[in-house]
């Protein structure tokens, strides 16, 4: 992590890091593991969990694994990849055809290797008829296990550009019965133009909740990383006595306040987190850089941040808007705003179905340790 | 504020569209073809209907209006088309322009029409360039379906063609799929333009030479050989409407009777009758299967279901809705009390007189937005006031 001045920054390749130091969630890779190799009608899995909880973490080890030599058949597509964020309006421009031909080209190339008289397939052809004309080889290939797409990122793109990739990629995917698809997404996010097909849900912190063990494993990685060769040493005290709120349930946040830690000068101490850290942390969480080292959400303006602290602070784990509205004495309307752009960055999530709002797990806890003059 | 009202309303919940503008599913369908499907949220108890329905056995629905019946029958037509294992569904509606029970041979053309129609959209939709150009037998036997299919259809395959051309645009996100509402039907995938595409309906577009076409059943049945050399080997016969014009029951009994006696026939083609029907008919159904088709409605190969709705499923209903009617990048609402003042609990309200009935409910919410713009058009929730006033209206 560099340092800039008194703020902690960054580093572009978070996702990669987070992968180099995989914990094993062993519950939710065998949930998904179990949907991928059992019969179902459901050919849909969508895995659940707000921004930051390790979706991708646990998405892109199973990847690995399953990968491995004469396994199953998976592609991987990181959403934002492919798409040209830029083009909100026209839907015929939204898929970047040069990322589209490499992305092809890539799993073309991983399919040849599990049926192996696979024919070349024409790149003059549109996005959609490529996609059909590869799936209706696989799956006239008789392979013993259901080839798998695996799509990242979804929620991190717009909802028209999100409804695109469905209509012109994943529906003509899913458009023969032998095949299978993972999406990683937050529960709100609504998954357009696949309704016709059955989704299986897989909420990750009902089904594999983070324990403080997955915490004090965490750390061990990154200690040997930064100290290695030094013997192991137990953080347990300075995670109980540095944080009074937060449980250390949130791979991204447990991170970012380890690597705080870690920036003692010695390897026999951790350094004591300030209110500062917390902040910057909670701040990390949201702009978080994607695969391409880019903010996925842009920082919370003061007036955004102050109102998350408030919810946080003054409010208990659930609430609805209207009480938060009443209580603060605002209109429903300038509540509806401000919660837009809370909602779009994950900080705030609903617990669908239901009138109850919360703002997100571990996010609230580190807001709760954030001490403000007002 | 010289905009409509009610659109007003809707705007001012951040709802992209009106969820509760019409209860019926057509109306729906013809209205907001792009969020349609997503309506769909049955009662947790036919969740694996859809599954059962694209089974090979003749199926019975049955429901009271506006239970949900055609919704079920555009989402299996749908699920057909999106989901592709050789199947071909057949929408086969007996609406409003049958003025008295139809014979059998009459049953027949009008099923060859609607065979023609969703075989030539089975034909477009998953057209692909990049596999080998159909064969000069296939296509000759698909011009003369497009020849029973009639006006709409060629309307249909000549703006397709337009459109390939490029001398109108396409729909960005449906592609030529958007154009399907001239035959009735919605888009349910992206279908893209092509030279091979637009060489095929130009083919199709030729007048073929007169010939003796057959007449009646065998109108059906040489439809169903075109359909066979396009690969398609299973075929879903639905039916639907049965009482859209006709609702004494004797009426409609003898609407479908033809059919049922076909059934046995339709087996050995691998047709399989999925029949919506009002719950009134179960009781005259019955004896006719039996004597016409030796089967019971309870038989292993017939499947039968009366679609019915609770309290549970209703409110799941208004959810989807809502979510669906409102961008993922804003907080969903979970119910209707989201759009109304704290304390009314005006969901429970409307759910509980809706008696089982999603038409009912919907009827009820697009009547109460109507009341309440009326009311008081400036204030943007829904109020006990606005609740007294249509049950004072309903009484």
């Amino acid at each position: 992590m560099q340092k800039d001045g008194d703020k902690l920054m960054l580093p572009a390749d978070w996702d990669d890091l987070l992968e180099k130091e995989f914990v094993d969630r062993p519950k939710a890779k065998d949930a998904i593991t179990n949907w991928v190799e059992s019969p179902t009608e459901k050919r849909i899995l969508s895995v659940v969990a707000p921004p930051g909880n390790g979706k991708t973490w646990i998405l892109k080890n199973l990847h690995k694994e399953w990968s491995n030599p004469g396994k199953r058949l998976v592609l991987w597509l990181d959403a934002p990849d492919i798409i040209c964020r830029e083009e909100e309006q026209d839907t015929a421009r939204m898929i970047e055809p040069e990322a589209f031909r490499q992305w092809f080209e890539k799993a073309w190339d991983h399919a040849a290797q599990h049926c192996h008289h696979l024919r070349p397939i024409s790149q003059i052809a549109d996005f959609k008829a490529q996609i059909e004309a590869l799936v209706e080889m696989l799956c006239n290939c008789n392979l013993a296990h259901s080839p798998v797409l695996i799509v990242d990122g979804y929620d991190e793109i717009t909802e028209r550009q999100a409804e695109t990739l469905s209509l012109r990629i994943l529906h003509p995917f899913l458009g023969r019965s032998c095949t299978r698809l993972i999406l990683a997404h937050r529960a709100e996010w609504l998954v357009k133009g696949l309704s016709f097909y059955k989704r299986q849900m897989l909420l990750l912190s009902e089904r594999d909740p983070l324990s403080w063990e997955f915490a004090l494993e965490q750390f061990q990685r990154l200690f040997e990383q930064k100290y290695p060769g030094h013997p192991p040493r137990d953080p347990s005290n300075w995670m109980k006595e540095q944080c009074q709120h937060y449980r250390w349930n949130h791979p991204f946040i447990n991170r970012f306040l380890f690597e705080c830690g870690l920036k003692s000068p010695d390897a026999s101490t951790l350094a004591p987190l300030t209110s500062q850290n917390f902040m910057d942390c909670c701040k990390a969480v949201i702009e978080r850089p994607d695969a391409q080292g880019k903010p996925r959400y842009p920082s919370l303006t003061d007036e955004e941040f102050h109102l998350l602290y408030q919810l946080a602070t003054q409010f208990s784990d659930k609430w609805t808007d209207t009480e938060v509205a009443s209580k603060m004495g605002i209109s429903l309307m300038w509540m509806d705003a401000r919660f837009t752009r809370l909602f779009n960055a994950g900080v705030i999530v609903n617990l669908s179905p239901s009138p109850f709002y919360q703002v997100a797990d571990g996010i609230r806890e580190i807001s709760r340790e954030i001490s403000i003059e007002t | 504020m010289g905009k409509n009202p009610r659109l007003r309303f809707i705007q001012y919940f951040g709802l992209t569209h009106d969820p509760f503008e019409t209860p019926v599913a057509e109306q729906e369908l013809a209205r907001i073809q792009d969020v349609f499907y997503t309506y769909y949220s049955p009662p947790a108890s036919q969740e694996e209907l859809l599954s059962r329905l694209r089974t090979s056995s003749h199926a019975f629905i049955f429901g009271v209006p506006g239970s949900g019946k055609s919704t079920l029958r555009l989402m299996l037509d749908a699920d057909c088309r999106t989901v592709l294992d050789g199947t071909l569904p057949i929408t086969y509606l007996l609406g409003e322009d049958i003025q008295r029970p139809l014979t059998a041979q009459e049953h027949g053309e009008r099923l060859a029409r609607a065979l023609a129609v969703d075989l030539t959209l089975a034909v477009l939709e998953q057209f692909n360039p990049l596999k080998p150009f159909p064969t000069s037998e296939q296509i000759q036997s698909l011009q003369e379906q497009v020849q029973v299919g009639g006006r709409p259809l060629k309307r249909l395959l000549r703006t397709v063609l337009r459109k390939i051309r490029g001398e109108e645009q396409a729909d960005s996100t449906w592609g030529l799929s958007k154009d399907w509402h001239i035959i009735g039907k919605a888009p349910v995938k992206y279908v893209s333009a092509s030279t091979k595409l637009g060489e095929l309906v130009t083919a199709l577009l030729e007048e073929t030479p007169a010939s003796a076409a057959p007449r009646g059943w065998e109108m059906f049945w040489q439809g169903l050989e075109t359909a066979r050399l396009w690969h398609f080997t299973r075929f879903l016969l639905l039916v639907d409407e049965v009482d859209a014009r006709q609702r004494e029951t004797d009426e409609m009994t003898a609407l479908i009777a033809p059919l049922l006696e076909a059934l046995p026939q339709m087996e050995t083609r691998q047709v399989w009758g999925k029949f919506f029907l009002p719950p009134e008919l179960k009781e005259t159904v019955r004896p006719l299967l039996k004597a016409r088709y030796h089967k019971d409605l309870n038989s292993p190969s017939v499947f039968s279901i009366m679609i019915e709705w609770d309290e549970k499923a209703l409110q799941q209903l208004l959810t989807q809705r809502l979510r669906a009617a409102r961008p993922s990048s804003s907080p969903p609402y979970a119910g209707l009390d989201n759009l109304a003042r704290a304390g009314v609990n005006l969901e429970a309200k409307v759910i509980q007189a809706a008696q089982g009935s999603p038409r009912r409910l919907l009827k009820t919410i697009s009547d109460l937005i109507d009341i309440h713009v009326h009311r008081t058009p400036d204030s943007p929730l829904l109020s006990q006031e606005d609740w007294e006033e249509y049950q004072q209206k309903e009484k």
